[in-house]
This record gives structure tokens, sequence and C-alpha cells, in this order.
């Protein structure tokens, strides 16, 4: 479960995230969406713990993520847009790396398995530098999943897939949340929020525009009602105000 | 063009400066630059030590004077063996995709990389005024450095360009590049045909300081001098009395105005061989953005040594295991132990042979040793100074600041540590076998039973203090590879040993009164004594070590990825 109350983070003088909250429940999938520079990846590197908030609280599964963030992160995966990996690791390393840090006692029996789910198997004693972008960005997927986390944070994960693994990458964050992980998924891509997310937050200049399911926010806007994700994406933000101006 | 460039140059070291100011705002920023500016006026500008210049500068003495010419030799004799850094010729990735598709010539990209040189060089020039200070501050001196470093600039770019023309061209690229080559080549038999002359005088010397006197006295008489007279031209603007600096300062003028001709007549593929340099120096770079080591190659997939790692217990210990896999597979252990092991073989195998050469092996070990600890942690860089440019990934991690920041630390310091004690344990035995200075076999043995602690405590004391210094002043401190590097970076490497140092000699303060008490208290056996004071003496490091990793946690965890860059 992640729970967030007043979230403010400011930059100097500059507000990036402005008092939003959000609860993500077991099996739920928060799609947080919003415009380039509008708070999202600040949004994330405070859940995660990468950055402190200037206010507000993070909990996660249960933790305050300043108070106990080593339990906090524990129970966390957060899956960045560009994968860091380390150059002189195999990929079958990367993840006994993990599995130590995270103290996972069944590694062994997990990895064969998480490999094969992601369709990197072959790859298992490739170095990282030896893997395509795409498969980079499955191991690091790879490496978020084998502790099976409780809260799962991604942001943007299908960049550099191919088709192929962006279908199987779809099917397992619908499994993950299937299984009771609360998931954060931040894209531009709109189909994907609307296949796999639950929920929205919309957010923009920092601030919360909307959020909840889908039909709640169409029926708190009445005027969006009928239209695609992309209108009322574009609407919410103010996007289509700008196109129209310009 | 040349206006474009300079208007590139001015605004990137514009801005650059602008940032570093701006850094000053942060309290912890401001109180070390008070520091540092402290430091500096105490040692350089305070009446006392202003007092003792008039018995000069010990670096201003005739006998380094002379020396340096050849150390210079050496550096440049070394880079046309073994070749320039390519990085001499490497362009940022923006560069690259902004000034080689633009309509601008070979010779335009020269100048434009030398140009750009220049604020580096500038900056180490001001750093030298400081740090070698003599009478007054001096123009003239200030200048020497700058036409120093400039020349030494251009001679590492000359050579890369030279080598990589002969490398594209074989020996018609050789030939285009006849005269320097010539040039040198000559130099260098000069040098070979003395030095081999001078076999019987080394032979017989008593020590480094009648060496010393040796070659002194050999590079100022013929054909020695007239070899290194480039090399004098080169550094006698640094070393030249207030009367003379014009006179040293104009020859200099003249070779450096040569190099320039040189540089930018050299015929090669200018565009595509830096252009390579360039991908070849990002690819390091997002290497060491991830370590900070040497550039290694990895080894290819067949050859990968391991060892396991248990899925469970302390979860800190995966960041050592990782971290020893990329020295393993770096060649980063084979580069470390390699040469303190054949060293020991030596010294067994000398062993009642050659007491010259296990002299000869005494003092090397022991120079070697002592310059590990204060050069090691600018090379072994296994820590986290190469690992805070992977901020956002250490910070999802489920560890204490502290804990990551000590696995780093004792990366470094273990295996460093380990060296030291392999060059130790040469030395040890080497000292058996020299009459002169030798020491009975318990003493020896109390040294080296309590040399593991103590090298072990000594060196993460040391590199906890290089990884604080990072960590504390991301902005100001070199991480991984990133940055200019080579000659032009000699005074911000100067400044981090300056500061580094002067914290290791205070954290050894407490180990030192701690070790000199038990000695003081068990000085009847005295191998004991040393054993004793040496494991007291590491583990008061050690402690102190771990208090400093303590404090700095917190640190780890509020920094931030923007402040890191």
């Amino acid at each position: 479960m992640i729970t967030v109350r007043d979230l403010t983070r400011n930059y100097g003088a500059f507000t990036a995230v402005n008092r939003i909250s959000f609860t993500v429940n077991p099996g739920d999938v928060l799609g947080l969406v919003g415009p380039n520079g509008a708070g999202k990846t600040t949004t994330l590197r405070c859940l995660s713990g990468i950055i402190a908030p200037t206010s507000g609280i993070v909990a996660i599964a249960g933790h305050d993520i300043q108070k106990a963030p080593v339990l906090a992160k524990r129970a966390l995966a957060f899956i960045p847009d560009e994968p860091h990996l380390f150059e002189h690791l195999t990929v079958e390393e990367h993840l006994r790396f993990v599995a130590r840090l995270y103290g996972v006692a069944d590694a062994e029996q997990r990895i064969g398995p998480l490999l094969e789910e992601l369709e990197i198997a072959d790859k298992r004693k490739a170095l990282s530098t030896e893997l395509s972008r795409g498969m980079k960005q499955k191991l690091a997927i790879a490496c978020g999943l084998l502790h099976d986390p409780s809260v799962l944070i991604l942001d943007e994960p299908l960049t550099g897939l191919d088709p192929s693994g962006m279908r199987r990458m779809r099917a397992t964050i619908a499994n993950r949340a299937l299984a009771g992980a609360s998931v954060i998924l931040s894209s531009h891509l709109l189909t994907l929020v609307e296949e796999l997310c639950t929920h929205l937050f919309v957010i923009r200049r920092g601030a919360c525009a909307a959020t909840g399911t889908l039909d709640e926010i169409v029926s708190a806007h009445p005027h969006l009602a009928g239209r695609s994700l992309e209108d009322v994406f574009l609407s919410l933000t103010g996007a289509d105000e700008e196109t129209a101006r310009v | 063009m040349i206006a474009a460039f300079a208007y590139l140059i001015y605004t990137s070291t514009r801005n650059k400066l602008a940032s570093q100011l701006r850094r000053i705002r942060n309290p912890r920023y401001a109180i070390a630059l008070l520091l540092g500016l402290g430091y500096f006026w105490l040692v350089f500008f305070h009446p006392s030590a202003r007092s003792g210049e008039a018995a000069g500068n010990p670096l201003l003495t005739g006998t380094i004077a002379s020396l340096v010419p050849a150390v210079v030799m050496l550096y440049v004799g070394y880079m046309w063996i073994f070749g320039a850094d390519r990085s001499a010729l490497a362009f940022t990735q923006a560069e690259v995709s902004m000034l080689f598709p633009a309509p601008v010539s070979r010779r335009g990209l020269i100048l434009y990389k030398l140009a750009r040189a220049q604020s580096a060089i500038f900056a180490t020039s001001l750093i030298w005024l400081l740090v070698f200070r003599t009478d007054t501050t001096r123009l003239d001196r200030a200048v020497g450095y700058w036409l120093f470093l400039s020349i030494l600039s251009l001679h590492r770019l000359g050579v890369a360009l030279i080598r990589e023309s002969s490398s594209e061209h074989g020996a018609r690229g050789i030939r285009r590049n006849w005269l320097p080559a010539i040039v040198f080549a000559v130099i260098a038999g000069i040098v070979a045909h003395a030095m081999f002359g001078l076999r019987s005088e080394f032979a017989a010397a008593d020590g480094p300081g009648d060496i010393a006197r040796i070659l002194t006295s050999a590079f100022a008489t013929p054909p020695l001098s007239w070899a290194l007279f480039p090399f004098h031209v080169a550094v006698a603007p640094m070393f030249a009395t207030v009367g003379g600096a014009l006179q040293a300062i104009l020859p200099a003028i003249a070779l450096l105005a040569l190099h320039v001709w040189w540089v930018l007549r050299t015929e090669t593929a200018f565009e595509e061989a830096a252009a390579d340099a360039s991908l070849a120096q990002a690819k390091r770079i997002e290497a060491l953005r991830m370590r900070g080591m040497s550039g290694a190659a990895l080894q290819p997939a067949g050859r990968r040594r391991t060892f396991r790692l248990r899925p469970t217990g302390a979860p800190s210990v995966a960041i050592v295991w990782k971290n020893y896999l990329w020295l393993l597979r770096t060649g980063g252990f084979r580069a470390l132990i390699g040469f303190p092991v054949l060293l020991c073989v030596a010294a067994v195998v000398f062993a009642g042979r050659s007491e010259t050469a296990e002299f000869a092996i005494m003092i090397f070990g022991i120079a070697m040793a002592a310059m590990s600890l204060i050069f090691g942690p600018l090379t072994v860089r296994n820590d986290l100074r190469g690992e805070l440019r992977r901020l956002p990934l250490l910070k999802t991690m489920p560890l204490r600041g502290s804990q990551i920041i000590f696995a780093e630390v004792a990366s470094s310091a273990s295996p460093t540590a380990a060296m030291q004690l392999l060059l130790l344990i040469g030395v040890a035995i080497a000292t058996g076998f020299v009459a002169r200075d030798s020491a009975p076999l318990d003493l020896r043995l109390g040294a080296i039973l309590g040399a593991p602690i103590l090298l072990l405590g000594l060196n993460l004391a040391n590199f906890a203090i290089h990884n604080a210094l990072a960590l504390m002043f991301p902005a100001w401190v070199r991480l991984g590879e990133t940055g200019v590097s080579g000659i032009e970076a000699m005074g911000q490497t100067m400044l981090t040993l300056i500061a580094t140092n002067l914290a290791l000699l205070l954290l050894c303060i407490g180990p030192a009164i701690g070790a000199a008490g038990f000695w003081f208290l068990t000085r009847a056996y005295l191998p004991a004594a040393i054993a004793g004071g040496e494991v007291i003496a590491g583990l008061v490091l050690a402690f102190e070590a771990f208090l400093m990793v303590g404090a700095l946690g917190g640190t780890l965890d509020r920094l931030e990825p923007a402040e890191v860059g």
C-alpha cells in the first residue's frame, strides 16, 4: 500500500510538487500522468526515497520512507525509465546482487522463471554492456521484481521494448497487481495507462488536476463524457488550450 | 568560426564558474572554502610563513631544478613509447554532435581543442603559484607555469596525433612526421647511452642522495645537457630568478610557438581519430560512472572469473562483492598485487646473492608503499567516488547510508592494504640481507605481524577521507573519470591531495599516541611492542574511519542527484 499525504517538494523558490495526496491500495494500479515538467519524476523520486519531500508524508507498506527508509525500501521496487546497470556484472549476477541486498533466500529458484518470464533467459551469462537497450530494460525490471515487492513504481517501463516485450511487460504488471502489489505507473503512453490502470492521478504544474477512476474523473467533468483518454488528458492538463492558442 | 568557438568557451567557462560560486551559498561549501583560504593564508601568506622564505623553497634548489627536465623527459618519453592518452584527442559527445557536422576545418577543431584546455591550464597555473610560492607573488612565475603546462598539453596532443597518423597510415604516416620522430629518437639514444656509461657510478652509489648527485652532475654535462636542452627550456621559466625571467620566458615562448606550428601541421584524419577517441572516452566515462576505476576492458565471456555470493547475510557485502568482481574482471587485482608479488619473489631470489639488489628492493618497496598511501586513492577509485554518479540507484537500495559508504570504502581500502602488505613483506625479506640496514628477525616478524591491521586501518581512514570529500563536495571533486584529465588537471589533484593528506595526518595523531603508549609500556620486548603498537594504531584508525562513515551516512541519505550533477 502507498499512502501520500500533502506531499510538497520545493527546489529553492520553485515548487515542483504542491500538496498532493493519494492512496494506492493493494491490487490497484495508479496511472500518474501529466505533461512534461508537471512534477511526475519528482513525485516518483520522493516516493522511492531518492529525494526527500520538503513536507508531507510518504508511507510505503506502512513505513514512512523518511523515518524508516530501510523497511520502506525493502517493500519497494522502483524501475526508472533509464536502466542503471553495472557493466561488469552479468544478467545472472545482477539478480544475485539484488537477492543479497533484499535477502531473497530462494533466489536461485526465482531467477530462472523470472528470466523466462521476461524473455532474457538465454542472456543470463551476458554482461549488461552486451545487452540491447530493450534487454537492459528487461533486466532492470527483473531486478525490481526479484524480491517480490509489495509496492511497484514504474517510470515509462516500456521504453526500448519491442512489441512482444511490451505485451509481456503489460502482462507482468497486471499479474503483479493481481497478486496484491500496489503499482504506480507513469507513462506518456495513454493506451498503456488506459489498459492497465485502475485509477488515474493527473498532475499539472505540481498539483493535482484530477484523481480517481476514469469514470469518476469524467463524471466530475461532464464535458469530457464520451471522449477519448487522450482528449481527457489534454483537457485536464490544459494542453488543448495551449494547442488552440498556437 | 573563431567567434563561435570563443563564445562557446567563454559562456561554458562563465556558467561553470557561476555554478561553482552558487555552491558557496551552501554553508558546507562556504565553510570549506573559508577553511581552504585560511589554510593557504597561514601557510603561504602569514608573516611567520613569509619570514622563513628567505631560506628559499626547497623545490627551487639547484638539485630539483636540474632534475625536473629529466623527469619531464621521462614523461614525454612515456607518451612517445606507450602512447599519449587518447583522451587528448577526445571531444565531448555534444562537441562531436555539434562541431563535427558543422563547416569547421580540421585546423579549426584543433585550435578549439587547444583553446578549450586553457581554462584548466590557467587554474592549475594559479594553484601552482600558490603552492610553490617563493618570495613575492611574481607574475613571471605564473607565466612560467602557464608556458610549461601549455607546452606539455600541446605535446600530448601532438604525440596523440602522430601515433594516430602512424597507426592509420603505417610507415607513410611516420614519414609524414619524420622530424619529431627523429628528434625524439636522437634524444632517447643520447640519454640511454649516457645512463649506460654511468652504471658503475650507480652501483657504487650510497643511497638516493648520492644517486641524485650523480644524475645532477651528468645532466649538466654534454651530451646529456644537449639532449635535455628542450626540456630545460620548457621548465626554465618556473625556476628563473627575478633578473633572468625574461631570458627564460622568451625561449619557452618560442618552444610553445613551435609546438603550435607542429600540432597544426600534423597530417592525420583528425576528425575520425577524434571522433573515435571521443566515443571511446564516452564509453569509458559511462563505465567509470558506474565504478570509477581505470577504463580497462572487461574480460571476454569465456574467461570471466567469479565467486559466489550467498543470497542471505549482511546486505552490504553485496556491494563489496560487486566491487571485487570489477577489480577481478578489469585486471585491477593483477595490477595491484602483481608487482608486490614480483618484489617478494625477487627478494627471495636475490637472498644471499646480491646485497645491492636487496637494497634496491628494500628502497623500492618502501617508496612504493609510501607512494601508494599518498597517491593510491587517486588511482584506486573502486568506491563511492565512482558510484555517486549512480546516486538514484544507491538511494533505492534497502541500506542505510553508512552501510553503503562503509562497503564502498572497504572495497578500495582492503585490496590497497593487501598490496602494501605484500610490499612490506618483500621489504622485510630484503632487509634481512642488507648488512648495513639489517634488522633482527624478531623485529621484522613483529612488524609484519601487526602490519595487516595497521595497513587496513590506515587505508580505511585514508579512503574514508577521500570518499567523504566526494560526498560532501561532489561539485568540487572529480567523480569517476569525468571532467578534465591529464596534465591540465594537476592543480585540482594537488588541492585534493593537500586536503586529504592533512586530514589523514590529523586522524593519525590519536592512533600514534595510542601506539606510542603501548610501546612505552611493553618496550622490554620490542617485537611485541611494535606488533601491538601497530595493532592498536590500526584499530584506532579503523574506529575513526567507522565514526567518520557513521557521521557521513546521514549526508548520503540527504544527498540529492542534482547536487552530484
